[in-house]
């Protein structure tokens, strides 16, 4: 069994008069340890599908089973603490705690979960050593997604969801991040699952899933994938 | 186009508008409202008594009013009508208690016409047209002898009901009533007693009215004056009562009364000089009537005498039928004498005819005493020598003669019967004797009670000449306790609506800056993208106050419409328990609506013109980027490491939250102060009222009843009563005291209050403790000076050490120049009335004269089922005047709490809602920026209760704080309620108890736990993905 099975998944939203399916079928597997890079054109309904793995949106049909457990089948409560001990969650736009310095907004995660990481050594690790005391709107972009990501991996989940992860910086600074995932995944142990429109993405993935208009177009497993650090766009 | 935008702003954001309608509402509609309650109690009055003809102005003469003084009244210009009446006091038995009552005279005339549907035949004895209507509630009015209408009011007229029985027991000694047991026929409301809870000041009983009784005026004895007369003044029915117009009109004619009363007070004189002089007269002419009669029957016992006299000579039988009749003669003038002994005490006057009787009765002896002596002469011209004096012996000497002629002879028969007369006349002359020894030790009392009579009538004739002339009296209805106190209560109630609303408008200007400035915010780009496309920053900011205007607008309006009728209309049925003014005419006073308005609108204006003046100014390049999120700050809590480290983050990002938007923060605890504040008003108030009772009746006097002695009570009239309550059995503690009632003067105008000089100081302090409000310290009295009650010395700024003006009351309770200074050694906590305390060595040493007790303070331990007869009982006993007790003066006040209930139940609905105002605005405001924080928490996997938490805590905490602050100014705001509400005759308590602490924090957080109650699906309603999807 795979760690991650997602089998017929349909997600269809009622539009007024319009039912609109923005899943349509999908059908893949991840395994554990893997850097898994989705990629698609903007409504291809790729987030959609984020969403459901990660707790987030339930599926209008089919099964999502994540380490021999059926999410797909979860109450909002059972979903809430899915996302709370399971899921790490990396957004475009970061999304900190205004007022919370960067330590705050890791701990802020890792005090409601079970098994969490020491929030200063995490921030440490992402290379944020220096700038525990600093609140979001004194960091920079890049740094502001690395205490996100600290704040994902200090929850210490069993799956690291990125939306987008790079989409708000600068090519130099997604790079550098696209590296910290890259090496979080490889060190760690842990499945990460990258979910951008920049088919440049690609490279640096152990498995691509590629999809279009709502349904899988491809899965394709690369054997040795390229370092974030040479990957260009 | 832009109208359109402002429209689509309006309902795109219902909340945020809401919030400012609503706060504009509470705020411009209790402004309006409770400003507009004075006006509208004012007009209630003015209409009920122009409805029920009160009268203007009231004239009353010191000595009485006859009808030529109405009909003077009458031609004064600018008096429309005129009403001649009677008033008296007396103390009445009701349901077996003594009530002070004035009686009040009815013409009855009218009444009765109109009771018998006869209006057209009204017989009005004094062409009185009636004013001072009365109103009544139930039964009717009266108009046959010994029947009476009484107070329909709640407090006053508990016992009583239609078909009651009151005795009058005590009254005037003029006897002004012929009638002193009445049936109550009817209950009433009379415009002439718009008040209560105070009808006035009374020389008997208690010292105040408790009751009125209007009477038919024939019920009022025919040799009774007019007291007084009322009075309405042309035109002063369209002005409103108590306005300025109103008020000088009125002054006009009281000016004019003024002008004709010294011709009216000399007239009144002449007319009582006249009358007393002729009753002198009469009462001469009918005792030198009733003299010439006596002297006409004496003459008539004379003329019977002398027919005895001439019948003496010729027989025996003649003899002693005219001694006989002589004798009775005797007796006759001995029982008139007898007569006018008695009458002597009774009539000075009727002496002179008794003393002239009794000359006459002497003239007759005197003639008497002639004819005797005559009969002696007679006696010796038979030719026996005799004398009175030797009498005895000589008819001893011819009976011894008579033995020595044979019996039967001539010369024994003629011997015999000289024998016989001589005998009678010695008989005769023994009983004359005896006669005229009386006669003369009557003479004598009678010429001591001629002087006497001389005496006094010179004294009569005296009093007569010196009579002074009567005062006329001219008041007008600001001397009338109901619509005086009426008026004030009214002007009261507008103090307290310019201060109370203040909070109001203070937190709708922090709302509307707080959502202004959110509004802004949220449309930054929107400006900047107007400002590119070329709008001027006028026209973009008429947006925002468009917005702004229209929901301040609205709200005004609202809130004048809902609360400009109910504040005036709760307000007076609040009031409806001491005042009878019924509730009318309640409309919207427009200059104060604008006025309201104004303030609302403008306020709102100011806030939105305040929050948008920054972003305005801005370029529009720099407005279409994203305002940078408001930094993270360290704030001062962090710097308490131990503490700080301690929390958990959630309580980190609520401290750092709530120290983050400064008005937000303002305007929260503004508006929960404010609604803690007036919570806290509200109970205080009701603690206020209910230490009154509990106070004054629970921790400062002992006594629960009060015995007051007449006047002319002797000091064993005085030993008796307290021997009688010191017996045990019917009180635990008795205390006298000499209680006189005074006025004090200055500043503060004229205060009634009661001079209390207890006998044993010791004893009274048993009963009544005299101590410091603060330290509760005792206050003793010293041998010097006065203590007075609280609110005396507030009243006229006294403290201990100044001096105490303290002035003679004359009898009409005004204050009299004769004021005595005395320094002030005390000041004593008092709740109820108005008392100076002086021990006796001070009385003496200020006042020169030794204060004799006149009054009893008891403890009874009688039940009170049996207190009416133990009144009774008490009442019996020589020179007791009244029995009174505390309980009835506790009910009033019991009352009276229930009035200031339903302020409570605004006060806390006010409250309510300036909570639910601001908590909602706040939750909203914060929600809505918040609304990626509170996803990110939900994606993180914070359950629900912990996401309420994230939101509500902050909101909580700052309920607290403003419920804390707000504490603090409830007392203040209390204390400001109470002074200003607070009436003449009571101080409030001055402490708010702590469960009223207690209860307004804790209402205070209920009202935020409600509405976090209700902002609870609006965060269950925050959809993750949606809201993570873009930037800000």
């Amino acid at each position: 069994m795979a760690f991650l099975e997602v089998r017929n998944v349909c997600k269809t939203y009622q539009m007024g008069e319009v039912k609109v399916e923005a899943v349509n079928d999908m059908d893949f597997d991840v395994e554990q340890g893997e850097f898994v890079v989705v990629v698609g054109p903007s409504g291809s309904g790729k987030t959609t599908l984020l969403n459901m793995i990660g707790g987030m949106d339930t599926v209008t049909s089919g099964t999502i089973t994540l380490d021999g457990s059926d999410i797909s089948a979860y109450s909002p409560r059972e979903a809430t603490l899915y996302r709370r001990h399971d899921i790490g969650f990396v957004f475009q736009f970061y999304n900190l705690v205004q007022n919370l310095n960067a330590l705050e907004n890791v701990e802020l995660a890792s005090q409601i979960c079970k098994d969490p990481l020491p929030a200063a050594e995490t921030l440490k690790a992402v290379g944020l050593g220096h700038r525990l005391e600093n609140f979001p709107g004194q960091l920079s972009g890049g740094e502001q997604q690395r205490v996100a990501i600290a704040r994902a991996l200090a929850k210490n989940p069993k799956l690291l969801l990125c939306d987008e992860p790079t989409g708000a910086l600068d090519y130099k600074t997604g790079k550098a991040i696209l590296k910290l995932l890259q090496k979080t995944c490889y060190d760690s142990g842990k499945c990460v699952m990258v979910i951008t429109h920049n088919a440049a993405l690609e490279a640096i993935a152990d498995r691509i899933i590629r999809i279009r208009e709502g349904h899988v177009d491809a899965v394709e497993l690369q054997e040795s994938p390229m370092d974030a650090d040479l990957l260009e766009w | 186009m832009f109208n359109k935008e402002v429209l689509r702003s309006i309902t795109g954001s219902p909340g945020r508008f809401l919030a400012i309608f609503a706060i504009v509402a509470l705020g411009v509609g209790f402004y309006a409202g409770l400003r507009m309650t004075a006006p509208d109690m004012r007009l209630a009055a003015d209409a009920f008594y122009d409805a029920n003809d009160l009268m203007d102005l009231r004239v009353v003469s010191t000595m009485g009013m006859a009808e030529g003084d109405v009909d003077a009244i009458r031609d004064v210009e600018g008096v429309d009508q005129v009403m001649g009446a009677y008033e008296t006091d007396v103390v009445a038995d009701i349901a077996g208690e003594p009530y002070t009552v004035r009686v009040h005279s009815l013409p009855m005339g009218k009444i009765k016409a109109v009771e018998q549907g006869k209006a057209d035949e009204i017989d009005l004895r004094f062409d009185m047209t009636q004013l001072n209507r009365l109103v009544v509630e139930e039964g009717r009015l009266p108009y046959n002898q010994g029947e009476c209408a009484m107070s329909a009011d709640k407090i006053m007229s508990g016992p009583l009901a239609v078909g009651d029985t009151v005795r009058i027991a005590e009254m005037d000694a003029s006897e002004p009533l012929r009638v002193t047991e009445y049936k109550v026929v009817g209950l009433v409301h009379a415009p002439y007693y718009a008040s209560s809870a105070t009808m006035g000041a009374s020389s008997l009983g208690s010292g105040a009215v408790e009751q009125f009784m209007y009477v038919p005026r024939t019920d009022f004895a025919d040799d009774y004056p007019m007291t007084e007369a009322y009075l309405t003044v042309s035109g002063a029915r369209d002005l409103v009562s108590g306005s300025f117009d109103y008020q000088s009109l009125v002054d006009d004619v009281k000016k004019e009364l003024a002008g004709i009363a010294g011709e009216r007070e000399q007239a009144r004189l002449g007319e009582l000089k006249r009358d007393a002089q002729e009753e002198l007269d009469s009462k001469r002419r009918e005792f030198e009537a009733e003299r010439d009669d006596v002297y006409a029957r004496l003459d008539e016992a004379a003329s019977e005498l002398q027919s005895a006299k001439d019948q003496l000579d010729s027989s025996e039988a003649q003899l002693a039928e005219g001694e006989r009749e002589y004798q009775s003669g005797v007796r006759e003038l001995a029982a008139k004498r007898q007569d006018a002994d008695a009458q002597l005490s009774q009539a000075q006057s009727e002496l002179d005819a008794r003393a002239a009787e009794l000359e006459s009765g002497q003239a007759v002896l005197a003639e008497k005493e002639a004819e005797l002596a005559a009969g002696w002469q007679q006696a010796e011209n038979v030719g026996i020598g005799i004398t009175p004096q030797n009498a005895s012996e000589k008819i001893e000497q011819l009976k011894n003669y008579l033995a020595s002629f044979p019996e039967g002879s001539d010369r024994y028969n003629q011997l015999a019967q000289q024998i016989a007369m001589l005998e009678g006349l010695v008989a005769a002359q023994a009983s004359f004797d005896a006669a005229k020894a009386q006669l003369d030790e009557g003479a004598a009392q009678l010429a001591a009670g001629r002087e006497q009579l001389e005496s006094s009538r010179a004294d009569a004739q005296a009093q007569i000449d010196s009579l002074e002339a009567p005062e006329w009296l001219v008041m007008d209805r600001t001397k009338n306790y109901g619509a005086e106190s009426f008026d004030s209560d009214a002007g009261r109630v507008d103090s307290i609506a310019q201060l109370f609303p203040f909070v109001f408008f203070l937190v709708a200007a922090l709302v509307a800056l707080t959502s202004m400035t959110r509004m802004v915010d949220e449309e930054r780009m929107q400006i900047g993208t107007f400002k590119a496309l070329g709008y001027s920053r006028a026209r973009i900011t008429s947006k925002y106050m468009l917005y702004a205007g229209v929901a301040s607008l609205g709200g005004s309006v609202v809130g004048i419409a809902l609360l400009s009728f109910t504040l005036p209309a709760i307000i007076m049925v609040a009031y409806s328990i001491v005042y009878i003014v019924p509730i009318a005419n309640l409309q919207v006073d427009w200059p104060i609506a604008a006025m309201a308005t104004l303030l609302g609108v403008g306020i709102t204006l100011a806030a939105t013109a305040f929050a948008s003046v920054a972003t305005l100014r801005e370029s529009p390049a720099a407005l279409m980027l994203p305002k940078a999120p408001k930094a993270g700050k360290r704030i001062l809590l962090e710097r308490a490491r131990p503490l700080w480290n301690r929390l958990s983050f959630l309580w980190k990002v609520t401290f750092r939250n709530i120290f983050r938007y400064k008005k937000r923060l303002f305007m929260t605890v503004a508006g929960i102060a404010g609604c803690t504040a007036l919570l806290l008003t509200g109970f205080g108030l009701q603690d206020s009222i209910n230490d009154i009772i509990d106070k004054h009746y629970g921790e400062l006097i002992e006594y629960n009843a009060v015995v007051s002695m007449e006047s002319d009570a002797t000091a064993e009239d005085r030993q008796a009563l307290e021997d009688a309550l010191a017996d045990g059995a019917t009180a635990s503690k008795v205390a006298m005291a000499y209680d006189e009632p005074m006025a004090v003067t200055g500043d503060g105008g004229e205060l009634s209050v009661q001079l209390i000089v207890p006998e044993d100081l010791q004893a009274f302090a048993e009963l009544w403790h005299f101590r410091d409000r603060l330290t509760h310290e005792g206050v003793p009295l010293g041998n010097e000076g006065a203590v007075v009650t609280e609110k005396v010395a507030t009243r006229f700024g006294l403290s201990v050490g100044d001096m105490l003006p303290l002035a003679e009351q004359d009898q009409m309770g005004n204050a009299t120049d004769d004021v005595c200074a005395l320094p002030v050694t005390g000041i004593v906590e008092n709740y109820i009335g108005h008392s100076v305390f002086m021990s006796p060595s001070a009385y003496e040493q200020a006042f020169g004269s030794d204060p004799a007790p006149n009054e009893a303070f008891a403890n009874t331990t009688v039940a009170a089922s049996d207190r009416s007869a133990f009144a009774q009982q008490m009442q019996s006993a020589d020179g007791v005047k009244t029995v009174s007790f505390n309980d009835e003066t506790i009910d009033t006040y019991r009352t009276a709490l229930k009035s200031v209930n339903m302020v409570v139940v605004v006060l806390i609905v006010a409250a309510a809602l300036l909570a639910f105002i601001v908590l909602y605005n706040l939750t909203n405001i914060n929600i809505a920026e918040r609304m990626r924080e509170i996803a990110t928490l939900k994606v993180l996997g914070f359950t629900r209760r912990e996401v309420d938490l994230y939101i509500f805590r902050e909101m909580l905490i700052l309920a607290a704080l403003g419920a804390l602050i707000g504490l603090g100014l409830g007392v203040f705001l209390e204390n400001f309620v109470v002074t200003t509400a607070e009436v003449d005759a009571v101080m409030f308590g001055r402490d708010i108890h702590w469960p009223s602490f207690v209860l307004a924090f804790l209402m205070t957080m209920a009202f935020a736990v409600v509405v976090a109650a209700t902002m609870r699906g609006k965060l269950d309603g925050i959809d993750m993905v949606e809201s993570l999807k873009s930037n800000e």
